[in-house]
């Protein structure tokens, strides 16, 4: 059944029109202002909203131009009730994309009944039937003249951002640098909203006052009914109990969670990810927003980052990869099983199948959104150079970049093929890896995606699986000296099996007891320390298989058989299939 | 605004319109000669509320019409007394969002003169003038006990939502 949104500060109004649909057969939510309407639609999936305009906090027109924002609601069909018709309200309701615009009078339900009755259809039928259907049925009511064919908004001129390009049919493998940048340069003008922008600077200044942040709030429902949403849901109910004003969400949460909260929705709002694209867009999605959660805490305040250029850096560093995914999704699964079955990432098959590698991407696209430099220039550098560059370069941004990624893959919030690898000591220079908690990240990294892309229960719960199941393996895992205690491949291993970390390998026969393992992590490629030969002989004293993770780079050695060896940055899936043959050789 | 005005912006923005006076005609956004306004039309224009288009709203439905006009009563009832404690409070906001909900719903049912006295008190109190306010008010309730008792009687509704007390009558405090 379709489900009709009233909004209508009036009850009397908003009850009739209400009962009136009703009575005609359709679900009806009836709000009386532009916020809780907008908590409706977050809510709940709504296929047509019946807008007032004179209302008080925000007219209904604002709430139009505001929706047509959010690429979520940009096409949703909107019919007008109002009480005036005077020349700019009507040419503004056109502007943004109104249906229809019915005048409040006597006759104002009976129109109504008869301009839904040509957009949806009351009993519930499957959603194509109501698609399909012809919308030139003649109107409910006698007497109607109709002096125009009303146009549907989709039907216009095509909004800022659709496209350019269609997804190319199945069985084409390249897709060109022509197709490429067209689909990039349609996304011009999805810039990050006034508001978006406001909130960052007024969240970042040590002189933004909370009074100032939530009057600049206030002005965008979208962030408003979000941060609300935010402050009522359970993590935070469970500190400070339900609030029932803005003022009062934005103190809970606090101005930090504000601040990340409308950079998710703003450049969530650029590239939505729908229904129809499926989960892989959404663990895309989950990974960036593991990211920039990392980013947050990893990276420090300085006068190069100023605080929310983490996340958004984080947030913004595989917009590419959404993009493509989006776009091109054939070329892009040529690219996932190329890069799988040659063991490299999926960024070094992109010269060969789009024609530009991921720096230039990536470039063109944050340009063409108009990111500042300041989020630009540290995604470049870090597309642009090789794992092991970014793990030494100068800008920390760039470094956390690749330590965070690590960590989101690591926590199974990319997917399988994702690569993992332990990180240097010295990587962490100048960041703060002693504020990350990342278990509680994990929830509430999905617990945003739930919100952010409106999830179904059953969605939802394909998205919370984790992407390897946990075994019963039990693994000596020894990390050498230099490597970082803020491990990803600890991380990954915590995920997959019981670890217990040392940083010694086991010296007396029988160490190794009750586990089924050994997992050694070397930090140089020619550690004499790790050397295959010496683990093998190690592995046949205790009667035991090894897994033996060493960088790229290295000399080629003799590897026994008893010793499995994983250059990394490796795909988690090879960490997970290794941990499983160990096992079962122990049994 | 007049009507053909409100067709004539309706139409120019591309939107399909339909102009009823008193439910009987249509008429088409900058027709060149108005229609013709026929006896029965005529004498029913004296009557506070559109009865022919408010029947059709209710798809003929007598029962819903009593529910909307309990609804209407009930709904003018909390906002005159809204109305009279803003009034008290020195409150033109208070005095303009009731009167707005007033005129609104007046809208739907096509009462003429309810909407009208109730436009002109909003756009009173928009001015944050109150000084002549009561005596629109006085008018307001006049037209109100007009508008519901038609309704009442249209309608076969026995009493009021809340009594039978006409709206004239203040509330004792």
């Amino acid at each position: 059944m379709s489900t009709i949104l009233v909004i209508d500060d009036v009850q009397f109004c908003r009850d009739m029109a209400a009962k009136a649909l009703g009575r005609a057969g359709y679900a009806v939510v009836a709000v009386g202002s532009a916020m809780e309407g907008l908590t409706a639609l977050w809510n709940q999936r709504i296929d047509l909203i019946v807008l007032d305009n004179e209302m008080p906090q925000m007219p209904g027109i604002e709430f139009l131009r505001q929706l047509r924002l959010s690429a979520l609601w940009k096409d949703l069909p909107v019919i007008m009730l109002t009480g005036s018709a005077e020349r700019e309200k009507v040419l503004a309701a056109r502007e943004f994309g109104a249906a229809e615009y019915v005048l409040k009078s006597s006759s104002a339900v009976g129109t109504l009944l008869a301009r839904v009755k040509k957009r949806l259809e009351p009993l519930a039928l499957p959603a194509e039937t109501v698609a399909g259907e012809p919308e030139s049925g003649p109107p409910a009511n006698a007497g109607q003249i109709s002096a125009a064919v009303p146009t549907a908004p989709d039907a216009g001129v095509a909004p800022a951002g659709t496209p350019a390009a269609a997804p190319r049919p199945a069985g084409s493998e390249a897709t060109t640098r022509d197709e490429l940048f067209k689909a990039i340069d349609a996304l011009a003008g999805k810039t990050l909203r006034g508001v978006v922008t406001q909130i960052i600077s007024l969240a970042s200044s040590p002189r933004g006052g909370l009074t100032d942040l939530v009057r600049v709030v206030r002005q965008d429902p979208l962030i408003s009914a979000r941060v609300f949403q935010a402050a009522n849901s359970a993590a935070f109910v469970s500190n400070k109990g339900r609030v029932a004003s803005i003022d009062e969400a934005i103190r809970n949460i606090g101005a930090g969670t504000v601040r990340t909260l409308a950079m998710s929705i703003g450049v969530f709002d650029a590239f939505p990810a729908g229904r129809a694209d499926g989960a892989d867009l959404l663990r895309c999605w989950q990974h960036a927003i593991a990211v920039a959660w990392v980013m947050d805490r990893l990276v420090p305040a300085s006068p190069t980052a100023e605080p929310g250029i983490a996340y958004l850096v984080g947030l913004c560093h595989d917009l590419d990869e959404l993009l493509l995914r989006q776009r091109f999704p054939e070329t892009y699964a040529t690219a996932v099983a190329r890069a799988t079955s040659l063991g490299i990432s999926v960024r070094e098959t992109f010269p060969d199948l789009f024609g530009l590698d991921k720096a230039g991407m990536v470039g063109r696209l944050l340009s063409v959104l108009a990111m500042p430099d300041a989020v630009a220039k540290p995604i470049q550098a870090y597309a642009s150079n090789t794992p092991a560059a970014c793990d030494a370069h100068p800008n920390p941004l760039v470094r956390g970049l690749q330590v965070a990624n690590y960590l989101a893959n690591a926590l199974q919030l990319t997917s399988s093929q994702a690569m993992i690898a332990p990180v240097k000591a010295r990587s962490l220079h100048q960041l703060s890896p002693q504020s990350l908690d990342l278990i509680a990240m994990r929830g509430e990294v999905l617990s945003s995606m739930t919100v952010l892309a409106r999830l179904s229960p059953s969605e939802e719960a394909e998205l919370f699986t984790p992407l390897l199941p946990q075994s019963p393996t039990q693994a000596w895992y020894c990390r050498q000296e230099g490597l970082s205690p803020t491990d990803p491949l600890e991380t990954a291993l915590r995920m997959l099996c019981r670890v217990e970390v040392h940083d010694h390998l086991p010296t007396r026969r029988g160490e190794l007891g009750g586990c089924d393992t050994l997992v050694a992590a070397a930090g140089q490629s020619d550690a004499a320390q790790y050397a295959p030969s010496e683990l093998a002989k190690l592995c046949r004293t205790n009667g035991k298989r090894c897994i033996l993770l060493s960088p790229q780079g290295g000399a080629a050695q003799q590897i026994p058989g008893e010793v499995e060896l994983l250059v990394y940055p490796c795909p988690l899936a090879s960490l997970g299939g290794a941990l499983k043959a160990a096992r079962a050789a122990a049994a | 605004m007049s009507q053909k005005a409100a067709a004539a912006n309706l139409g120019r923005a591309g939107y399909a319109h339909t102009v009823a006076a008193n439910g009987r005609q249509a008429v088409e956004a900058g027709s060149p000669t108005p229609p013709a306004v026929s006896e029965s039309a005529a004498s029913l224009a004296n009557a506070p509320v559109d009865m022919a288009s408010l029947l059709n709203t209710c798809m003929g439905d007598l029962e819903f019409l009593a529910e909307v006009t309990r609804d209407f009563e009930r709904q003018a009832r909390v906002h005159l007394q809204e109305i009279e404690q803003a009034l008290a409070a020195s409150s033109a906001d208070d005095v303009r969002l009731a009167a707005h909900s007033i005129k609104g719903a007046a809208g739907y049912l096509g009462a003429a003169s309810v909407r009208a006295v109730a436009h002109r008190l909003e756009e009173l109190a928009r001015g944050g003038a109150i000084a002549g306010a009561a005596q629109l008010l006085g008018e307001l309730r006049v037209e109100l006990d007009r508008a519901v008792g038609f309704l009442r009687d249209k309608a076969a509704v026995p009493g009021g939502a809340t009594g039978d007390r006409p709206f004239g009558e203040k509330r004792q405090p």
